[in-house]
């Protein structure tokens, strides 16, 4: 009887222990993958290293002189999980702040070091959980084994459908981090054989009070690294108090998590304390919206690039707009602007985010900008994923408006293949038109090789999905209009004037897009679409 | 002899890296795969690792062995059922997505299906690993942590080259069937050390060596009938 209460009780360790082995390495691909512009490499770099470590781990075990006797593997695995649980309060905000300093490959080698520790640890476990089971049960390691892999696939379902949507990924490995200590504290009981005398209570406690303490730290370190990432990092050491009093005054980041990704709001008060990457301004109560820590919309050049897209884009197209699909933009700031014409019935907006459309509906300062467009009885908002909306879609539309981020991500570059344009396609009238934005401007004249690659493999996919018609237009803010039917793009400048305000009429040129044939990107020939960060 | 037995040797260690390195290649395609099928990068990346990992320990666990030659016939034949898995887990893919595209429970149906073929080739790839543990104890005494060495080996060769071979502009669906490739060879260099060998196994091994060739060589455009399959063209 008492045999089976300690197979059971290790078993059960076991389960626990690898859950969180397989978290760490699921919420360190994680942050790699949205660190990093490739995420497909840093992905498989991460789970290499850490299946790499955990061999080191075993390796090192069956050196090591615990193995020898119970207590001493009892301790040592007492020590792996308070140091791992230690060492994971400090590894992913370590990460972050890292990529303030160090990009690219010296943050890939930094990351790795994180994931190389972490997976060492882990390794460790396995064996040593075989070794204290050997002398109790016959086929210790099938079974070991056996939890090993039932720890493993509840992570896994437990980190990607539950915690790092839910909580994100610091939280998350914070949280994992107490199941360690907790796990510590079960072993500690163990080797004590289960007596509950006075002092014994306080040393597990002792491990968990870090990880509660650091959970009310959360915010101030996320709005330390908020701050330095968009305004400014502290350079040195010396640096950070007078950084930190900077910090003090510049206004909080407000940065909302949704399951799908970081929205972060970053104002500009004053002339003193600029957002990285954008000029300084000299409106009060300008702000910017980020998107993954990806700039995507500013309060002072929203306006040239909604009536440069909604204008100009329903000026050259062919086909009176009646019925308008909107995918993306959940802003409201291009329906705000389709608002404006009359001959507009209906707006079909699909947005994948809910937190977006609430922001746009209830921020001050957004709702302001978006003059509650949402809420117009023309407008109606669908919550999905754009692509498989798309997919679903059997109604058929004048014109198209697609306002997504750039192809940054896995996730993002499938908006940007023959499939989807295939369903944009399916989805519009004959003489149709579908317009999004394309920075020829900057791409064209400044942009790298890979750059430039990205936007000819769209153009490229475009082509394949039967949209080969197009022109480019905005010479700062600038988009593309593609058609199914040939069609001579022309702006009609007389019908132009009424709406737009006059930085806008500057934009309205069409420009000639020139680029190196490209392959296109297929969902089962990805040309996995990547962009450098500009900026921050 | 004794330079025949360390040869051998030398074969089984070499497919202990063969075997790992293409457990997580497969792994890596099918959540690429997935992710552009499904949406949801990291959720299915997540939920593919846990499915593959299940299906590896069950598959682990569920092998007794007997004896050698038994064992080897097994090894054989494991990699041709994963080789036959692997060339044709993408129609599947596409074939549940046409098949469920219809009904309520699209998304459950599709997920439930694909990771099923995921279990499977987990649970193929899960008799590997025992397999060539049980061969080499029967030939060196030392069995487990030798061959786990190996096998991390395989797969951190693994992590390193996909990239490459995906950044490297192969595709998908080649990097896939490079890997099927690899699995028939592995049983092919079985095949031929191994005693007793029936017409049926011949025909099947030569059969899979053929489509695997095929599709390699017609790989563009099978990548093209694939996406007009699952996007067709107004």
């Amino acid at each position: 009887m008492r045999r089976q209460v300690e197979i059971t009780f290790y078993l059960m360790v076991a389960f626990l222990v690898s859950i969180c082995g397989m978290s760490y390495e699921l919420i360190l691909v994680r942050v790699l993958g949205s660190l990093s512009n490739d995420s497909v490499t840093s992905q498989s770099i991460t789970i290499g290293t850490f299946l790499l470590s955990l061999g080191i781990g075993a390796f090192l075990f069956g050196k090591s002189k615990a193995r020898d006797d119970q207590q001493s593997v009892l301790r040592l695995l007492i020590a792996v999980e308070i140091c791992l649980s230690v060492f994971a309060l400090f590894a992913i905000p370590s990460i972050q702040i890292a990529s303030l300093y160090v990009k690219g490959a010296k943050l890939v080698v930094y990351s790795q070091l994180v994931t190389l520790i972490i997976g060492t640890l882990s390794g460790i476990e396995l064996p040593a959980f075989i070794e204290l089971l050997k002398p109790h049960l016959r086929k210790s390691f099938a079974w070991v084994l056996a939890a090993n892999y039932a720890g493993a696939f509840a992570a896994s379902l437990l980190i990607a459908l539950r915690l790092v949507p839910s909580l994100g990924v610091i939280t998350a490995s914070w949280l994992i981090a107490l199941l360690s200590a907790a796990v510590a504290s079960l072993l500690f009981f163990r080797r004590f054989n289960f007596s509950l005398s006075w002092h014994w209570i306080g040393i597990p406690a002792a491990v968990m009070l870090p990880g509660f303490f650091t959970v009310n730290l959360r915010i101030p370190l996320e709005q330390f690294y908020l701050k330095s990432f968009y305004y400014a990092a502290p350079s040195t050491f010396s640096d950070v108090r007078s950084t930190l009093r900077l910090h003090a005054q510049i206004p909080r980041v407000l940065r909302i998590s949704s399951p799908y990704q970081e929205i972060d709001i970053v104002r500009s008060d004053s002339n003193v304390f600029g957002v990285s990457g954008q000029s300084v301004s000299s409106e009060p109560d300008a702000f910017f919206l980020y998107l993954d820590q990806k700039f995507q919309l500013s309060s002072i050049t929203e306006q040239i690039y909604h009536e440069t897209m909604v204008h100009g884009g329903l000026n050259l197209a062919p086909r009176e707009a009646k019925k308008v699909l909107i995918v993306g933009g959940g802003d409201g700031l291009i329906a705000r602007e389709l608002l404006k014409y009359r001959e507009v019935e209906t707006i079909t907006l699909v947005e994948l985010d809910e937190e977006v459309i609430s922001l746009a509906n209830m921020h001050p300062a957004l709702s302001e900008l978006t003059q509650g467009s949402l809420r117009d009885s023309r407008v109606k908002v669908e919550i999905a994923d754009g692509f498989e909306w798309l997919k679903r879609n059997r109604e058929k539309f004048d014109t198209i408006f697609i306002d997504l981020p750039h192809p940054v991500s896995v996730d993002l570059s499938r908006l940007y293949s023959v499939e989807f344009y295939r369903f944009v396609k399916r989805a519009l009238e004959p003489g149709g038109s579908m317009i999004f934005d394309f920075p020829a401007d900057g791409i064209l004249k400044n942009g790298s090789r890979s750059e430039q690659n990205v936007f000819a493999s769209i153009l490229a996919s475009l082509v394949e999905a039967g949209l080969p018609h197009y022109a480019a237009f905005g010479t700062w803010e600038s988009f593309l209009i593609v058609s199914s039917e040939k069609h001579d793009f022309k702006f009609d400048y007389d019908r132009l004037d009424q709406k737009i305000s006059d930085k806008s009429a500057f934009n309205m040129e069409l420009l000639e897009v020139k680029l190196e044939p490209a392959r296109a990107n297929s969902i089962f020939r990805p040309s996995y679409l990547r962009e450098r960060n500009a900026g921050g | 002899m004794m330079t025949g037995t360390r040869d051998r040797l030398s074969l089984w260690n070499s497919l202990i890296v063969l075997t790992g390195f293409c457990s997580l290649v497969y792994e890596l395609i099918f959540a690429q795969l997935l992710a552009g099928l499904l949406g949801n990068a990291f959720a299915r990346f997540a939920t593919t690792l846990g499915v593959y990992i299940v299906g590896l320990g069950i598959g682990s666990i569920l092998f007794t062995s007997k004896d050698e030659p038994t064992d080897r016939k097994l090894f054989f034949r494991a990699e041709l059922v994963l080789s036959a898995l692997g060339l044709v887990s993408p129609f599947l893919f596409v074939a549940f997505n046409q098949v469920f595209s219809e009904s309520p429970h699209r998304d459950l149906g599709l997920v439930l299906s694909t990771h099923a073929v995921i279990f499977c080739v987990g649970f193929v790839s899960g008799w590997e690993l025992p397999v060539l543990t049980s061969i080499l104890s029967h030939r060196t005494g030392d069995g487990e942590s030798r061959v786990l060495g190996f096998d991390y080996f395989g797969m951190f060769l693994a992590s390193v080259s996909f990239p490459i071979m995906m950044v490297g502009n192969f595709g998908l669906l080649t990097t896939l069937f490079i890997v099927t490739f690899m699995n028939l060879s592995a049983a092919l260099a079985t095949f031929l050390v191994l005693r007793e060998r029936t017409r049926v196994e011949m025909i099947a091994l030569l059969g899979l060596l053929i489509l695997n060739a095929a599709f390699l060589f017609n790989i563009r455009h099978l990548e093209a009938w694939m996406s007009l399959v699952y996007a067709p063209p107004s």
